[in-house]
């Protein structure tokens, strides 16, 4: 560099004097940032910093940046987050940061969207959509506030469908219009969007014919196949949009006390599907809502064979359907679940009451035995959501990248955009 | 019936009923030579000097070389409120017996205006100046004190709060030591963080 510096000297004020930052001259403040914060003291520092402002604390300089990786690399932050959307008297957004534990409302998009009220689940992460005739627009991020990816709609008018993305792929599921339907046309079909086209393929298994629509079917997206289960009767079965075919149908009901069932993926590495049950138990004032989980081989839908199956935690289970004091006997009703995640956790919550809160669940990963779910906590309802108790709410999960979260924050992407699918 | 302070080191706080504790005060001596008295309990939140004192190096007092007299201040200040406050947990647990319900009630008001008194003081506390706050953090890291630590490393992540990258560097006066490709790479990579 042409300059010999005394090895003592801070680096900050070699800058200075290669002039690359001017600065007071003499002032004793600008050294002690950089002095005391380095090291062990500003991972704890960053440890603390919430997930949208990593990306600032990130490209501060050197040591931050160190100390970022670091601090991710100690507590890695892999739990997907739990995204509510909220149709109230108006759209909204809330992100439930597991790390962090805290809630972030995200702005609305600046463009015009349109209402979207229906989910596409995906290994990758569920994002929004909407259905009509003419198209059927997914949103570009998980928080809903990128531009929309534009496909043309399923060749089958639907009302009701399950949507998954597949790798590349898109799989349209059930919920025809029965009163549009035309000659030869299935209530049940599957079409499957690839390379700018529908195509049809075969339809849904005559053991989860009756219940072909979202309304009555958990789904669980890997990255290989869809995976549906009846919510009710626990029929499942799987649809791999690749091979264009699907697997055994089996009746997964390891407890005949459960009234509803519900999937989402299991851990990583084979092809798994995790099962939640919940059921009601216990006679008259002290009945309580149990709810359970277990493991199932992906490729046969066995329930795997001595897997100590878990139950969340009673005081979370009661908290998620808690006793109605006005109800006379609140032991006829049937508690019901949805459930959402990825291949590390998800989310679990009561889908006639969404607003009561939800259970994160973290999946035990690779080498441990005993069952799937290590462990259980507690998400608090979003504040906004529960301002508008009214609201139609839809739960997604997904992992949630920094750039994301700048995105929602309004200001312009910091790189390339991630590779949308197939554009029309 | 508050539960107060003084009151609550007079009782004990072991498992076992009417043991005694230790009143015995340790001396602390600060970077600048002036000597700070604390109670062992309130020492104890330090986890260095804890060590200290069970290897039987505290009775002429311990020497502090790392820490100034202003910043010393504080942190026995702290560690006198939380030692108060584990006290009456602990008080509260212990008692089940003598909770009727008039007196449950009491103590739950009382414990639940001593969280917001805690909460209030913690606040105060880290309210101060950029540098006397990276001194409460390093002499709690060096006295291994996790619940000082925690709250001032929060204090200062709560600052880097919603700001963006020229306004970090400009609160904490921190030199930008990227190359202009660095800092290029670091953008784009940002999707990496939760995906490693």
């Amino acid at each position: 560099m042409g300059l010999s510096i005394p090895a003592s000297e801070p680096k900050h004020r070699r800058h200075r004097q290669e002039g690359c930052e001017a600065d007071d001259d003499g002032a004793e403040s600008p050294a002690i940032a950089a002095l005391y914060l380095y090291g062990d003291v500003l991972e704890s520092v960053v440890e603390r910093v919430p997930a949208p402002d990593l990306a600032a604390a990130a490209g501060v300089s050197r040591e931050w940046l160190r100390a970022v990786r670091s601090a991710l690399r100690r507590r890695p932050r892999r739990l997907p987050w739990l995204v509510v959307h909220l149709h109230g008297r108006r759209r909204r957004t809330a992100a439930y940061d597991p790390h962090s534990g805290a809630w972030l409302t995200v702005q609305a998009p600046r463009h015009a969207t349109p209402s979207h009220v229906r989910l596409v689940r995906g290994a990758r992460g569920d994002r929004v959509c909407a259905l009509s005739c003419s198209g059927l627009d997914v949103a570009g991020d998980p928080l809903g506030t990128s531009a929309c990816v534009a496909m043309k709609a399923p060749g089958v008018w639907r009302v009701d469908p399950v949507l998954a993305a597949v790798g590349d792929r898109v799989v349209a599921l059930g919920g025809a219009c029965q009163l549009a339907l035309a000659e030869g046309e299935d209530a049940a079909a599957v079409e499957v969007h690839e390379g700018g086209n529908w195509t049809a393929c075969d339809p849904m298994p005559p053991a989860l014919r009756e219940s072909a629509a979202a309304t009555w079917l958990s789904v669980a997206a890997t990255d290989h196949r869809v995976y549906l289960a009846d919510r009710t009767s626990g029929c499942a079965s799987w649809f791999d949009p690749s091979m264009r075919r699907w697997g055994p149908t089996r009746r997964l009901k390891p407890d005949a006390g459960v009234s509803t069932w519900g999937v989402a993926p299991g851990r990583a590495g084979a092809e798994q599907l995790v099962l939640f049950g919940a059921k009601r138990e216990g006679e008259g004032a002290k009945n309580k809502v149990v709810i359970q989980a277990w493991e199932v081989d992906g490729d046969t839908l066995d329930l795997s064979p001595g897997a100590a199956h878990h139950a969340m935690p009673s005081e979370m289970s009661a908290r998620l359907f808690p006793h109605d004091e006005d109800e006379e006997d609140d032991g006829e009703t049937f508690p019901s679940i949805g459930v959402c995640g990825n291949a590390t956790g998800g989310y679990v919550y009561n889908s006639a009451e969404p607003a009561n809160g939800a259970v994160l669940y973290e999946l035990q990963q690779e080498g441990t035995a005993g069952g799937a779910v290590e462990r259980w906590e507690w998400v608090p309802c979003a504040p906004s959501v529960r301002a508008e108790p009214l609201g139609r709410v839809i739960l997604a999960c997904s992992p949630v990248g920094l750039n994301e979260l700048e995105l929602s924050r309004g200001l312009p992407p910091l790189g390339p955009q991630r590779a949308c699918t197939d554009v029309q | 019936m508050a539960a107060t302070p003084a009151d609550a080191s007079s009782s004990s706080s072991e498992a076992v009923v009417g043991g005694e504790k230790s009143n015995k005060m340790i001396t602390l001596i600060s970077s600048d030579g002036e000597s700070f008295e604390a109670t062992e309990e309130a020492a104890k939140m330090s986890v260095t000097i804890k060590h200290m004192i069970e290897d039987g190096c505290a009775d002429d007092g311990i020497p502090l070389p790392n820490v100034p007299a202003k910043i010393l201040s504080m942190v026995i200040e702290y560690c006198n409120k939380h030692a108060a406050d584990a006290d009456d947990t602990n008080k509260h647990v212990a008692d089940p017996a003598d909770a009727d319900e008039d007196d449950d009630n009491n103590n739950n008001n009382a414990s639940a205006g001593e969280k917001e008194d805690l909460k209030s003081f913690d606040a105060s506390l880290v309210a101060v100046d950029q540098a006397t706050l990276f001194d409460i953090i390093l002499a709690a890291n060096f006295l291994s004190i996790k619940g000082l630590l925690d709250l001032a490393c929060q204090k200062v992540a709560d600052d880097i709060k919603d700001k963006s990258v020229e306004e970090v560097r400009e609160i904490f006066k921190i030199e930008n030591d990227f190359t202009k490709e660095e800092e290029e790479a670091v953008r784009k990579e940002n999707a990496w963080a939760f995906n490693e």
